[in-house]
């Protein structure tokens, strides 16, 4: 990246911010990423439940708390623009399409980082109240959440380009999330004929929810961290080509 | 016109056809990506302790498994519901997949949760095979609940399976998985010799718990009886006590030692005497101490007490008497290099004596354990009473060794003598004689801390019995075991203030407190002053313009 590019992608990412905070997504996005996952995590099951010191149990559910707010973030990232006509006013604009969705992306990306720094009292607070966290494990749990984030940042930013309807945008986002993130459970859950057991080995592989089930214990493997930035880059370039299509339709 | 729309159709056919192309070229590019990551795998274990990880010898014992290996790994539905018993299957569950991870596909794991009222056949079948049940309570709410938990593996490999009953902690559950793994396929080749020469004990009788324990360890333990021969599949053996052993039993341990064999032998000095009126310890005699000061060991006919480190006796509930006489070896007095005591806090002795060993062998020979600098001895009459103690009566300005190890050449006791004639006129020695060899010895001088009665009263701990599977490890030179074996609890617990109290109630509510309602509070003052900032920046900017 040249330093044009660059400045290119800041410029982006500064407006996209703006857009976040000046207006109720960001906030009601980081309130209810606070409230509504932190009243299931202590109120039904958790932390106080186990006696333990760990925040597993609110990362296990992350998976499914993502599926709702990230297509709910996301949506208007190119189906608003399309909606309200800005989209080709952005692209006459001297900036290429990378320079565009890279600062889109990074925006979504520091709200999703802000909502979960701002779950760090949890751990924080019961490290010096009530019992001592294992500090590399919730380092590698916030890792995989910001890499889990970013994969479905990736997903949702190519549907809303698909689409011009935010409504559209979020359900099909939903949907589409949902069936990434519950194969995983699928194959654990459903019995396999043991012929048909390579297909349990795909719905894992495939499965969004079951590359963080590492991370989620403290433990960062290849395998995952591959899977979240190649899914991302994929879905990047799908966005890409999308975009590139429009200039042409 | 027509021209320009031909141009532009035929471009986004062409665009069509480079994004489907290049879109199909990134999905197999990251196909191989994750197949290359499969072979250059890599992974960092975060977690204090590296909880989820399966230690090096672990990972070398799994790459050895060249057949199709199956855990299996059971638990009822109580255990789940169980709040201490949920996190022990989360954890058993974790560390079998990292056994199949490392396994290069040769272990397939099968874990499964059976209901207690619908899959009742499959438990009972189960139960059939071994794996039992254990009482498992919960207190919550002020009611105790009790169920029955069922949490155990089996393992199959090549036909054979082998069981883990009941698996109900995490402690040493890496250790317990790893030597039935060693025991299926036939990894863990140490065949073991047990001796038996203190009094008239027996290993049915009065050591048939340390005989369960090497059995459960081992692939094969052999009793053997006086004279008789030494099996020669064994390479390893155990000799407790010195004074019931002949010379024909004598000449055969010196020569399976010269012979490669190796030997843990346990005894003390003196024989301990009880009667009605007086407790005592008296001087004990055997061949086996003429042969080990032979090789340079002198295990000294003395009682040792240390006023330092001793094990306090219990009189009543209220009171405990100091017994000096049962000395703990503990900190700097425990050699932290040798694997077989390095990782040992503390171990407890019951009536011991001290141990010398010669300069000639000084250069091959460590010294395990040792008691404090004011120990002391006693030589004559050794009272053994506790009132004789209740006072400190000696002063002591000494420190002994109580174990040692030695690794290297001997000179046979027996070169150039005759072969002692065996009272057992039926069985004659067979194996070749040599004059010297290599070999393992490890010696204790104690040879009660074994026996049922001793074990039985828990006097004796888990790390006592390490000791004894440690020596034979280190004396088969199978180490990989020992460094698991004291793997320790994993799971941080709530513990800074006591649960169900006032004060932790009240902390818990500042933990939701702040990160539920303050946190979501904070963030809406914060949109609310950025906006605020953002409106009168604003009409700042609207009033100059206008002016």
């Amino acid at each position: 990246m040249d330093k044009r590019s660059f400045f290119n992608t800041l410029a982006v990412y500064k407006k996209e911010i703006q857009n976040y905070f000046y207006s109720p997504i960001g906030y009601v996005f980081i309130v209810l990423f606070l409230f509504i996952p932190n009243i299931l995590f202590f109120f039904f099951g958790g932390i106080f439940k186990e006696n333990n010191a760990t925040m597993r149990m609110y990362f296990a559910m992350l998976p499914i708390i993502y599926i709702i707010f990230i297509p709910g973030l996301t949506m208007g990232t190119w189906s608003k623009e399309k909606n309200d006509g800005t989209l080709e006013l952005l692209f006459t604009l001297p900036l290429n399409r990378y320079e565009i969705l890279i600062g889109k992306f990074l925006s979504t990306l520091t709200i999703v980082f802000i909502a979960l720094i701002a779950t760090l009292p949890i751990p924080l607070i019961t490290h010096f109240l009530l019992g001592s966290f294992d500090i590399g494990q919730l380092i590698s749990q916030y890792i995989g959440a910001l890499l889990m984030a970013s994969c479905y940042i990736a997903i949702s930013f190519f549907i809303s380009s698909l689409t011009k309807e935010l409504i559209v945008s979020f359900l099909l986002s939903t949907s589409i999330l949902a069936l990434f993130t519950f194969i995983g459970y699928l194959a654990y859950s459903v019995k396999f004929f043991t012929q048909l057991e390579w297909i349990k080995g795909i719905l894992t592989e495939i499965s969004l929810s079951t590359h963080f089930l590492n991370f989620s214990k403290g433990v960062i493997d290849s395998i995952d961290l591959v899977y979240y930035i190649g899914m991302s880059i994929l879905f990047f370039y799908l966005n890409i080509r999308v975009l590139e299509s429009k200039r042409w339709s | 016109m027509k021209n320009n729309d031909k141009k532009i159709d035929k471009i986004k056919s062409y665009k069509m056809e480079t994004w489907l192309i290049s879109s199909l070229f990134i999905a197999i590019m990251i196909i191989i990506i994750f197949v290359i990551t499969k072979f250059f795998y890599f992974r960092f274990d975060l977690t204090k302790g590296n909880k989820f990880s399966i230690s090096k010898p672990t990972v070398e014992l799994v790459k050895k498994i060249n057949n199709k290996l199956i855990i299996k790994y059971y638990y009822n539905d109580n255990c789940r519901e169980h709040v201490g018993m949920s996190k022990v299957v989360q954890y058993i569950n974790d560390l079998l997949k990292e056994y199949k991870n490392y396994s290069k596909g040769y272990v397939e794991i099968i874990s499964e949760e059976l209901s207690t009222q619908r899959d009742r056949e499959k438990l009972d079948e189960l139960e059939s095979k071994g794996l039992s049940y254990k009482s498992l309570s919960e207190a919550s709410a002020g009611e105790a609940r009790l169920s029955q938990g069922m949490s155990g593996i089996i393992i199959n490999y090549e036909g054979k399976e082998s069981v883990i009953p009941q698996i109900f902690t995490d402690v040493g559950f890496e250790y317990l998985i790893d030597k039935e793994i060693k025991k299926i396929i036939n990894d863990n080749n140490a065949n073991i010799g047990l001796i038996l020469a203190y009094g008239n004990k027996s290993f049915e009788n009065e050591y048939s718990y340390l005989k369960q324990i090497l059995e459960s360890e081992y692939s094969k333990t052999t009793i053997i009886n006086s004279g008789e021969n030494i099996p020669t599949d064994i390479n390893v053996i155990m000799v407790i006590g010195a004074e019931q052993l002949t010379d024909y039993d004598v000449f055969k341990i010196d020569q399976f030692l010269m012979n490669g064999g190796k030997a843990f032998f346990t005894t003390s000095g003196i024989n301990i005497l009880y009667n009605q009126y007086s407790q005592i310890a008296l001087p004990k005699d055997g061949k086996l101490f003429d042969l080990l000061n032979h090789y340079g060991i002198t295990i000294n006919k003395n009682l040792i007490g240390d006023n330092e480190s001793y094990r306090a006796v219990p009189r009543s509930i209220l009171e405990e008497s100091r017994y000096p006489i049962w000395p703990i070896i503990t900190g700097e007095n425990i050699n932290k290099t040798n694997p077989i005591v390095k990782n040992f806090k503390n171990l407890g002795f019951f009536w011991v004596s001290s141990i010398d060993i010669d300069e000639k062998i000084k250069n091959n020979t460590e010294i395990l354990l040792k008691t404090t600098n004011k120990a002391w001895e006693k030589k004559d009459r050794m009272e053994l009473g506790l009132d004789n103690y209740k006072y400190p009566i000696e002063q002591g300005d000494k420190q002994f060794n109580i174990a040692c190890a030695f690794k290297g050449s001997l000179e046979s006791y027996y070169k150039g003598k005759e072969i002692p004639k065996n009272e057992n006129e039926n069985i004659k020695y067979e194996l070749g004689r040599k004059d010297s060899g290599n070999t393992q010895l490890v010696v204790i001088s104690n040879d009660m801390f074994f026996e049922n009665s001793i074990l039985d009263s828990r006097l004796v701990t888990q790390s006592e019995i390490n000791l004894l599977i440690n020596s034979f490890d280190w004396l088969t030179e199978d180490l990989s075991l020992i460094q698991i074996r004291d793997k320790k609890k994993f799971l941080n617990e709530l513990d800074k203030v006591k649960p169900n109290t006032k004060q932790f109630d009240t902390r818990k509510n500042i933990v939701i407190a702040v990160s539920t309602y303050i946190m979501p509070f904070l963030i809406i003052a914060a949109a609310i002053l950025i906006n605020l900032l953002r409106y009168s920046r604003r009409k700042k900017i609207l009033e100059e313009y206008k002016k």
